[in-house]
């Protein structure tokens, strides 16, 4: 019996999402089947506030799911499979899922720099959760029409990949709260402006770091655009 | 028209998947416990089983594995697990048992499980 007094003792966390999962989704749900599949026609005040239980069900689970990686990751729970992993391919794929999760409507041109790189040593899913957490913060603060530039840097002993975007930029009081637990900035990268949960970048870091690489972001100031890069070991 | 098993505990949610799947016009059974999807699958054949995991009297693993013991009525249904359980450890047994396939109830919305639903009824025997 895999759900057992023992299981529950060692996977509490994870069963109490579970739980919350549960009705989130039956909230999201409803909200979505009377805003698909209403049989009558819907006011527009009616839409807005519909619409709006559904964002903030989605949020609730976003909330949900990193709290439950935080959980696996602080107590060592999680596993890291490192592998020879072809960095260009999953960013490729990544960019895919980013952009037509995201960035249909908003019309962002991403770009790939792509060059001849080594393999680097990595989990392949930890991997592709770290860049999709990147890719679809560039796309959420980017303005319409904005774009994001994919490049890369080699020195022979890591692969640095560079996300650019042009949007809003990050004060520099605010780069050193960036990859904190709910680190709260004054001007930009906020959860409550954003719709974020604040423990994106946080798990981002943890992930990267349990492969051995590391995490930064630069920016010139606010107005000024944000890079942010992810370094990784050349698989030997 | 398909028949589908539907087997979910939450009261809320198995009637959202039956509603859902009736208005697409398939032919919609429900179970709210393991124990009787089991006896569900042993005295009826189904296109397709939506299967928790977490349940009452059986879960949702051990569904899978009685059916490989001893096969539904309808030996090659197709099951995929419809859950909120999303543990490497527990997606794999699954996939070992037999699932065909597994998806996370929260991250998908409704017309992406109907795509799925339709996905897998398409490559059933």
């Amino acid at each position: 019996m895999p759900f057992d007094e023992e299981y529950l003792k060692d996977n509490f966390v994870s069963v109490v999402a579970h739980e919350l999962r549960t009705p989130i989704t039956a909230i999201r749900s409803y909200a979505w089947m009377a805003l698909h599949k209403s049989d009558v026609p819907l006011s527009q005040k009616l839409e807005k506030y519909l619409i709006r239980i559904f964002i903030s069900s989605e949020r609730l689970i976003n909330l949900v799911n990193s709290m439950l990686n935080i959980s696996r990751i602080e107590s060592g729970k999680i596993e890291i499979h490192l592998e020879r992993v072809d960095i260009i391919s999953i960013l490729k794929d990544t960019i895919d899922e980013a952009y037509y999760s995201k960035s249909t409507e908003k019309q962002i041109n991403i770009s790939l720099l792509e060059q001849p790189l080594p393999k680097v040593l990595a989990d392949p899913e930890k991997l592709r959760e770290v860049l999709l957490n990147i890719l679809v913060n560039a796309i959420k603060f980017s303005s319409n029409r904005g774009k994001i530039t994919v490049s890369f840097f080699t020195d022979g002993n890591v692969i640095e990949v560079s996300i650019k975007d042009e949007g809003p930029g990050i004060s520099r009081e605010d780069l050193s709260k960036l990859f904190k637990k709910f680190g709260k900035l004054d001007n930009s990268y906020t959860a409550a402006t954003s719709g974020g949960t604040g423990l994106g970048l946080y798990i981002s870091k943890s992930l990267t770091e349990k492969m051995n690489g590391k995490i930064w972001a630069v920016s010139e100031g606010l107005g000024q655009g944000a890079t942010f890069v992810l370094s990784l070991p050349i698989a030997k | 028209m398909a028949k589908i098993l539907i087997v979910e505990d939450d009261q809320f949610l198995r009637e959202f998947y039956q509603e859902l799947l009736t208005e697409e016009g398939y032919l919609i059974d429900a179970a709210a416990d393991g124990e009787v999807a089991l006896s569900k699958l042993k005295d009826n054949e189904y296109d397709l089983v939506l299967l928790d995991i977490m349940l009452p009297k059986k879960d949702g693993v051990q569904i899978l594995r009685d059916l490989k013991a001893t096969p539904a009525k309808k030996a090659n249904v197709t099951i995929v697990v419809l859950t909120n359980l999303g543990q490497d450890a527990v997606i794999k047994e699954c996939f070992d048992l037999g699932a065909e396939g597994y998806l996370i109830k929260s991250a998908m919305n409704p017309d992406q499980v109907l795509q799925e639903v339709k996905s897998y009824l398409q490559k059933t025997p």
